[in-house]
Protein backbone atom coordinates (compact mmCIF):
# COMPACT_ATOMS: atom_id res chain seq x y z
CA UNK A 1 0.00 0.00 0.00
CA UNK A 2 1.05 2.95 -1.13
CA UNK A 3 4.98 1.71 -1.46
CA UNK A 4 5.84 5.45 -2.97
CA UNK A 5 5.34 7.19 -0.17
CA UNK A 6 7.27 4.31 2.18
CA UNK A 7 9.97 5.04 -0.56
CA UNK A 8 10.48 9.00 -0.05
CA UNK A 9 10.01 8.89 3.68
CA UNK A 10 12.83 6.36 3.63
CA UNK A 11 15.14 8.41 1.33
CA UNK A 12 14.42 11.58 3.17
CA UNK A 13 15.41 9.37 6.38
CA UNK A 14 18.54 8.15 4.81
CA UNK A 15 19.78 11.59 3.22
CA UNK A 16 19.08 13.46 6.68
CA UNK A 17 21.53 10.48 8.56
CA UNK A 18 23.73 10.91 5.60
CA UNK A 19 23.53 7.01 5.03
CA UNK A 20 25.10 5.76 1.52
CA UNK A 21 26.69 9.22 1.09
CA UNK A 22 30.18 10.44 2.47
CA UNK A 23 30.66 13.04 4.47
CA UNK A 24 32.41 15.45 1.85
CA UNK A 25 32.98 19.02 2.46
CA UNK A 26 29.59 20.77 0.61
CA UNK A 27 30.86 22.59 -2.27
CA UNK A 28 28.91 25.45 -2.57
CA UNK A 29 27.54 27.37 -5.94
CA UNK A 30 29.82 30.21 -5.02
CA UNK A 31 32.92 27.78 -5.41
CA UNK A 32 32.16 26.22 -8.89
CA UNK A 33 33.09 29.46 -10.40
CA UNK A 34 35.82 31.92 -10.27
CA UNK A 35 34.05 34.59 -10.98
CA UNK A 36 33.27 36.11 -14.25
CA UNK A 37 35.96 39.10 -13.86
CA UNK A 38 38.40 36.58 -12.88
CA UNK A 39 40.62 36.01 -16.27
CA UNK A 40 43.46 33.37 -15.45
CA UNK A 41 46.74 32.71 -17.15
CA UNK A 42 48.13 29.36 -18.21
CA UNK A 43 51.19 29.71 -19.59
CA UNK A 44 52.26 26.53 -21.81
CA UNK A 45 55.65 26.11 -22.66
CA UNK A 46 56.09 23.71 -25.49
CA UNK A 47 59.63 22.05 -26.82
CA UNK A 48 60.38 18.77 -28.06
CA UNK A 49 61.17 15.90 -25.97
CA UNK A 50 64.85 16.69 -27.15
CA UNK A 51 64.33 19.87 -25.28
CA UNK A 52 64.13 22.54 -28.02
CA UNK A 53 61.96 24.98 -27.80
CA UNK A 54 58.76 25.05 -30.52
CA UNK A 55 57.70 28.21 -32.28
CA UNK A 56 54.49 27.54 -33.67
CA UNK A 57 52.48 25.07 -32.24
CA UNK A 58 48.94 25.05 -32.30
CA UNK A 59 47.04 24.57 -28.87
CA UNK A 60 43.65 24.26 -28.51
CA UNK A 61 42.09 24.71 -24.71
CA UNK A 62 38.89 22.50 -24.16
CA UNK A 63 36.94 22.92 -21.32
CA UNK A 64 35.04 20.71 -18.92
CA UNK A 65 31.94 20.47 -21.41
CA UNK A 66 33.99 19.75 -24.61
CA UNK A 67 33.81 23.49 -25.63
CA UNK A 68 36.74 25.12 -27.46
CA UNK A 69 37.51 27.94 -24.65
CA UNK A 70 40.88 29.32 -26.27
CA UNK A 71 43.34 28.83 -29.39
CA UNK A 72 46.65 29.99 -29.87
CA UNK A 73 50.20 29.50 -31.00
CA UNK A 74 53.79 29.61 -29.48
CA UNK A 75 55.89 31.90 -29.81
CA UNK A 76 59.97 31.89 -30.64
CA UNK A 77 60.54 30.86 -26.74
CA UNK A 78 58.08 28.39 -27.55
CA UNK A 79 55.82 29.89 -24.96
CA UNK A 80 51.82 30.77 -25.55
CA UNK A 81 49.60 32.62 -22.31
CA UNK A 82 46.41 31.21 -22.65
CA UNK A 83 43.74 33.46 -20.98
CA UNK A 84 40.15 32.29 -19.96
CA UNK A 85 37.86 31.80 -17.12
CA UNK A 86 36.71 28.05 -15.99
CA UNK A 87 34.98 27.11 -13.48
CA UNK A 88 36.81 24.91 -10.33
CA UNK A 89 37.04 21.03 -10.57
CA UNK A 90 35.06 19.07 -7.62
CA UNK A 91 37.08 16.73 -7.30
CA UNK A 92 39.98 18.75 -6.30
CA UNK A 93 37.82 21.16 -3.88
CA UNK A 94 38.70 19.38 -0.73
CA UNK A 95 42.62 20.15 -1.22
CA UNK A 96 42.92 23.35 -3.56
CA UNK A 97 40.98 25.30 -5.37
CA UNK A 98 41.54 24.77 -9.19
CA UNK A 99 39.79 24.21 -12.32
CA UNK A 100 41.46 21.94 -14.94
CA UNK A 101 41.12 21.98 -18.81
CA UNK A 102 42.10 20.02 -21.59
CA UNK A 103 44.82 20.80 -23.82
CA UNK A 104 45.28 19.44 -27.86
CA UNK A 105 48.59 20.34 -29.44
CA UNK A 106 49.83 20.36 -32.83
CA UNK A 107 53.41 21.03 -34.33
CA UNK A 108 55.08 20.78 -37.85
CA UNK A 109 57.02 17.97 -38.24
CA UNK A 110 55.68 16.66 -34.60
CA UNK A 111 52.93 14.62 -33.23
CA UNK A 112 49.89 15.60 -31.62
CA UNK A 113 49.63 15.12 -27.73
CA UNK A 114 46.35 15.80 -25.79
CA UNK A 115 46.92 16.97 -22.01
CA UNK A 116 44.10 15.71 -19.60
CA UNK A 117 43.55 17.69 -16.40
CA UNK A 118 46.16 20.59 -17.43
CA UNK A 119 45.55 22.42 -13.69
CA UNK A 120 43.99 25.95 -13.89
CA UNK A 121 45.50 28.18 -11.21
CA UNK A 122 46.42 31.68 -11.73
CA UNK A 123 50.62 31.94 -13.02
CA UNK A 124 49.96 28.00 -14.04
CA UNK A 125 53.11 26.79 -16.20
CA UNK A 126 52.55 24.07 -18.15
CA UNK A 127 55.36 22.14 -19.38
CA UNK A 128 54.80 20.16 -22.71
CA UNK A 129 56.66 17.57 -24.76
CA UNK A 130 56.26 16.80 -27.81
CA UNK A 131 57.85 13.57 -29.88
CA UNK A 132 58.58 14.25 -33.40
CA UNK A 133 57.20 12.34 -36.73
CA UNK A 134 59.45 9.36 -37.42
CA UNK A 135 59.48 8.01 -41.39
CA UNK A 136 58.89 4.12 -41.01
CA UNK A 137 57.96 4.23 -37.85
CA UNK A 138 54.39 4.40 -36.17
CA UNK A 139 53.33 7.51 -35.53
CA UNK A 140 50.60 8.03 -33.33
CA UNK A 141 49.03 10.92 -30.66
CA UNK A 142 50.83 10.92 -27.08
CA UNK A 143 48.13 11.20 -24.09
CA UNK A 144 49.90 13.20 -20.86
CA UNK A 145 48.67 14.29 -17.87
CA UNK A 146 48.57 18.05 -16.62
CA UNK A 147 51.06 19.64 -14.25
CA UNK A 148 49.38 18.56 -11.45
CA UNK A 149 51.95 19.31 -8.19
CA UNK A 150 53.12 16.20 -6.25
CA UNK A 151 51.42 17.60 -3.15
CA UNK A 152 48.32 17.95 -4.90
CA UNK A 153 47.69 14.52 -5.25
CA UNK A 154 49.62 13.23 -2.68
CA UNK A 155 46.83 15.62 -0.50
CA UNK A 156 44.39 14.27 -2.38
CA UNK A 157 45.00 10.21 -2.11
CA UNK A 158 45.08 11.31 1.61
CA UNK A 159 41.93 12.94 1.81
CA UNK A 160 40.27 9.95 0.11
CA UNK A 161 41.89 7.69 1.84
CA UNK A 162 41.05 9.07 5.42
CA UNK A 163 37.28 9.53 3.89
CA UNK A 164 37.04 5.78 3.28
CA UNK A 165 38.56 5.54 6.60
CA UNK A 166 41.54 3.07 5.45
CA UNK A 167 44.28 1.82 6.73
CA UNK A 168 48.23 2.79 6.69
CA UNK A 169 50.92 -0.04 5.53
CA UNK A 170 53.21 -1.31 7.66
CA UNK A 171 55.48 1.87 8.07
CA UNK A 172 58.99 1.07 5.21
CA UNK A 173 62.68 0.97 6.98
CA UNK A 174 64.55 4.33 6.05
CA UNK A 175 61.57 6.96 5.99
CA UNK A 176 60.95 9.07 8.61
CA UNK A 177 57.18 8.81 9.71
CA UNK A 178 55.81 7.71 6.46
CA UNK A 179 53.90 4.69 5.05
CA UNK A 180 51.57 4.12 2.19
CA UNK A 181 48.06 3.76 2.19
CA UNK A 182 46.58 0.39 2.32
CA UNK A 183 43.46 -1.56 0.69
CA UNK A 184 41.97 -2.18 4.33
CA UNK A 185 39.60 -0.15 6.28
CA UNK A 186 40.16 0.68 10.38
CA UNK B 1 119.13 -17.99 -8.92
CA UNK B 2 119.08 -21.27 -6.48
CA UNK B 3 116.59 -19.13 -4.21
CA UNK B 4 113.82 -17.81 -7.10
CA UNK B 5 111.63 -16.84 -4.04
CA UNK B 6 113.75 -14.13 -2.92
CA UNK B 7 113.69 -12.04 -6.13
CA UNK B 8 109.89 -12.98 -5.98
CA UNK B 9 109.15 -11.71 -2.30
CA UNK B 10 112.25 -8.27 -3.28
CA UNK B 11 109.35 -7.49 -6.49
CA UNK B 12 106.53 -7.91 -4.61
CA UNK B 13 108.15 -5.34 -1.66
CA UNK B 14 109.12 -3.06 -4.26
CA UNK B 15 105.45 -3.10 -5.85
CA UNK B 16 103.86 -2.56 -2.64
CA UNK B 17 106.42 0.60 -1.63
CA UNK B 18 106.38 1.97 -5.22
CA UNK B 19 102.38 2.15 -4.46
CA UNK B 20 101.70 0.44 -8.32
CA UNK B 21 99.01 -2.00 -6.96
CA UNK B 22 95.86 -2.72 -8.42
CA UNK B 23 94.53 -2.53 -4.97
CA UNK B 24 96.42 0.55 -3.50
CA UNK B 25 94.34 2.21 -6.69
CA UNK B 26 91.01 1.06 -6.02
CA UNK B 27 91.31 1.47 -2.24
CA UNK B 28 92.24 5.29 -2.91
CA UNK B 29 88.82 5.90 -5.24
CA UNK B 30 87.11 4.37 -2.57
CA UNK B 31 88.42 7.05 -0.10
CA UNK B 32 87.86 10.01 -2.10
CA UNK B 33 86.24 12.19 0.06
CA UNK B 34 84.45 15.57 -2.36
CA UNK B 35 84.51 18.45 -0.45
CA UNK B 36 83.29 22.34 -2.01
CA UNK B 37 87.10 22.99 -2.42
CA UNK B 38 88.18 20.30 -4.62
CA UNK B 39 84.76 19.74 -6.29
CA UNK B 40 83.89 22.33 -7.98
CA UNK B 41 79.80 23.42 -8.58
CA UNK B 42 79.29 21.28 -11.82
CA UNK B 43 78.43 23.23 -14.70
CA UNK B 44 76.07 20.59 -16.03
CA UNK B 45 74.61 17.79 -15.28
CA UNK B 46 73.39 14.47 -16.79
CA UNK B 47 70.06 13.34 -16.50
CA UNK B 48 68.12 9.75 -17.69
CA UNK B 49 64.82 10.87 -18.88
CA UNK B 50 61.94 8.65 -17.56
CA UNK B 51 58.53 8.52 -19.78
CA UNK B 52 56.36 10.63 -17.99
CA UNK B 53 58.57 11.26 -14.70
CA UNK B 54 57.71 7.67 -13.72
CA UNK B 55 60.07 6.59 -11.43
CA UNK B 56 59.51 2.63 -12.62
CA UNK B 57 59.33 4.13 -16.34
CA UNK B 58 62.10 2.87 -18.85
CA UNK B 59 65.09 4.86 -19.92
CA UNK B 60 64.92 7.08 -22.94
CA UNK B 61 67.95 9.09 -22.68
CA UNK B 62 70.42 11.21 -21.26
CA UNK B 63 70.20 14.54 -21.82
CA UNK B 64 73.01 17.12 -20.44
CA UNK B 65 71.65 20.34 -18.92
CA UNK B 66 72.87 23.63 -17.41
CA UNK B 67 73.21 22.93 -13.50
CA UNK B 68 71.48 25.90 -12.92
CA UNK B 69 69.14 25.73 -15.03
CA UNK B 70 67.90 21.74 -13.83
CA UNK B 71 68.10 23.51 -10.26
CA UNK B 72 65.25 25.83 -11.45
CA UNK B 73 63.44 23.47 -13.30
CA UNK B 74 63.44 21.05 -10.27
CA UNK B 75 62.53 23.16 -7.33
CA UNK B 76 58.77 24.03 -8.56
CA UNK B 77 58.04 20.59 -9.14
CA UNK B 78 59.06 19.59 -5.41
CA UNK B 79 58.19 22.75 -3.37
CA UNK B 80 55.05 24.55 -4.37
CA UNK B 81 56.11 28.04 -5.74
CA UNK B 82 53.23 30.05 -3.77
CA UNK B 83 55.06 29.11 -0.27
CA UNK B 84 57.19 31.40 2.15
CA UNK B 85 60.48 32.71 0.39
CA UNK B 86 62.76 31.13 3.10
CA UNK B 87 60.97 27.31 3.19
CA UNK B 88 61.73 27.87 -1.07
CA UNK B 89 65.10 29.06 -0.42
CA UNK B 90 65.47 25.93 2.05
CA UNK B 91 64.58 24.15 -0.71
CA UNK B 92 66.78 25.93 -3.54
CA UNK B 93 69.89 24.59 -1.19
CA UNK B 94 68.35 21.29 -0.78
CA UNK B 95 67.93 20.66 -4.68
CA UNK B 96 71.55 21.57 -5.53
CA UNK B 97 73.20 19.95 -2.44
CA UNK B 98 71.12 17.29 -3.93
CA UNK B 99 72.40 17.30 -7.64
CA UNK B 100 75.73 18.40 -6.50
CA UNK B 101 76.67 15.45 -4.68
CA UNK B 102 75.37 13.04 -7.69
CA UNK B 103 77.42 14.55 -10.10
CA UNK B 104 80.00 13.16 -8.23
CA UNK B 105 78.49 10.08 -7.88
CA UNK B 106 77.23 9.08 -11.48
CA UNK B 107 75.44 5.36 -11.88
CA UNK B 108 75.04 3.18 -14.83
CA UNK B 109 71.75 1.39 -15.44
CA UNK B 110 70.16 -0.14 -18.25
CA UNK B 111 73.24 0.43 -20.22
CA UNK B 112 72.97 4.37 -19.32
CA UNK B 113 75.18 6.51 -17.23
CA UNK B 114 73.79 9.54 -15.42
CA UNK B 115 73.90 11.80 -12.22
CA UNK B 116 70.25 11.70 -11.91
CA UNK B 117 67.28 10.75 -13.10
CA UNK B 118 64.01 13.06 -13.93
CA UNK B 119 61.87 11.50 -11.29
CA UNK B 120 61.70 11.18 -7.67
CA UNK B 121 64.39 8.09 -8.04
CA UNK B 122 65.86 11.37 -7.30
CA UNK B 123 64.29 15.16 -7.65
CA UNK B 124 61.94 15.49 -9.97
CA UNK B 125 62.60 17.53 -12.90
CA UNK B 126 60.42 18.73 -15.77
CA UNK B 127 61.64 21.02 -18.55
CA UNK B 128 60.85 24.63 -18.47
CA UNK B 129 58.81 24.34 -15.47
CA UNK B 130 60.84 27.17 -13.37
CA UNK B 131 58.80 29.46 -11.93
CA UNK B 132 59.51 33.58 -11.17
CA UNK B 133 59.29 32.73 -7.15
CA UNK B 134 61.58 29.47 -7.41
CA UNK B 135 64.00 30.85 -10.19
CA UNK B 136 64.72 33.88 -7.25
CA UNK B 137 65.09 31.67 -4.94
CA UNK B 138 67.43 29.29 -6.56
CA UNK B 139 69.67 32.81 -7.42
CA UNK B 140 69.80 33.91 -4.04
CA UNK B 141 71.31 30.14 -2.56
CA UNK B 142 73.54 29.91 -5.60
CA UNK B 143 76.52 31.53 -3.83
CA UNK B 144 76.26 29.70 -1.04
CA UNK B 145 76.28 25.97 -0.06
CA UNK B 146 75.09 23.69 2.56
CA UNK B 147 78.07 21.15 3.78
CA UNK B 148 79.99 19.66 6.12
CA UNK B 149 82.32 22.44 8.41
CA UNK B 150 85.25 21.25 6.20
CA UNK B 151 83.14 21.64 3.22
CA UNK B 152 82.22 17.83 2.73
CA UNK B 153 79.52 17.52 0.39
CA UNK B 154 76.40 15.09 0.90
CA UNK B 155 73.03 15.13 -0.51
CA UNK B 156 70.58 17.05 1.35
CA UNK B 157 67.77 14.45 1.39
CA UNK B 158 64.22 15.51 1.65
CA UNK B 159 60.48 13.89 1.61
CA UNK B 160 56.85 15.67 1.95
CA UNK B 161 56.15 15.08 4.86
CA UNK B 162 52.91 15.96 6.73
CA UNK B 163 50.96 18.82 5.65
CA UNK B 164 50.46 21.87 8.03
CA UNK B 165 52.82 20.35 10.62
CA UNK B 166 55.30 20.70 12.24
CA UNK B 167 57.06 17.38 11.16
CA UNK B 168 58.84 17.05 14.30
CA UNK B 169 59.89 13.65 13.28
CA UNK B 170 62.11 14.78 10.45
CA UNK B 171 64.14 16.77 13.38
CA UNK B 172 67.67 16.34 12.65
CA UNK B 173 66.60 13.00 10.78
CA UNK B 174 69.29 14.35 8.10
CA UNK B 175 65.87 14.44 6.11
CA UNK B 176 64.22 17.53 5.61
CA UNK B 177 60.50 17.44 5.31
CA UNK B 178 58.97 19.82 2.87
CA UNK B 179 55.68 20.64 4.22
CA UNK B 180 57.52 21.13 7.61
CA UNK B 181 59.99 23.49 5.45
CA UNK B 182 56.75 25.46 5.17
CA UNK B 183 55.20 25.39 8.27
CA UNK B 184 58.75 26.69 9.73
CA UNK B 185 59.19 29.23 7.65
CA UNK B 186 55.70 30.85 8.26
CA UNK B 187 56.46 31.09 12.21
CA UNK B 188 59.37 33.08 11.33
CA UNK B 189 62.53 31.18 10.79
CA UNK B 190 64.96 31.81 8.25
CA UNK B 191 66.17 29.32 5.20
CA UNK B 192 69.31 28.37 7.75
CA UNK B 193 67.32 28.21 10.46
CA UNK B 194 64.94 25.68 8.90
CA UNK B 195 68.07 23.89 7.25
CA UNK B 196 69.78 23.20 10.86
CA UNK B 197 66.41 22.12 12.25
CA UNK B 198 65.93 19.03 10.07
CA UNK B 199 70.39 18.58 9.46
CA UNK B 200 73.13 18.04 11.84
CA UNK B 201 76.84 18.51 11.45
CA UNK B 202 76.54 21.05 8.53
CA UNK B 203 76.95 24.52 8.13
CA UNK B 204 76.46 27.48 5.06
CA UNK B 205 79.59 28.11 3.60
CA UNK B 206 80.38 30.97 0.48
CA UNK B 207 80.43 28.57 -2.56
CA UNK B 208 83.92 28.87 -3.68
Amino acid sequence: MQQWLTTIIASVVMSGMGVGVNSVPPVLAKDLSLGSSRTVTVEFRVASVKMKKLDGARILVIDDRGKVIESGVTSREGVWDAHFVTPLDRRFLPVKKMGTVTAILFADGYNEAIIFDVPVEQGQIQPVMLNPIVPNQRNEPTAQLGAIHRHTYMELIRHYAELQKLKKQPPIPGEVDYAPWGPHTR
Amino acid sequence: MNRPWIVSVAIFILLICSGSTVTSHAHAQILAYHTIYNSPLPSVIHIAIRANNNPRGQILWVQTVGFQEYCSDVLPNEWYSTWNLEALRAGAMAVKMFGWYHTLHPVTIDGFTFDVDNTTNFQEYKYMSGRPETDQAIKDMWSYAYAYSDGGIAPLDYRSGVPNNANWPFNHSQKMAQWGSQYWATTGMSNIQILNFFFTGRTLLPSP
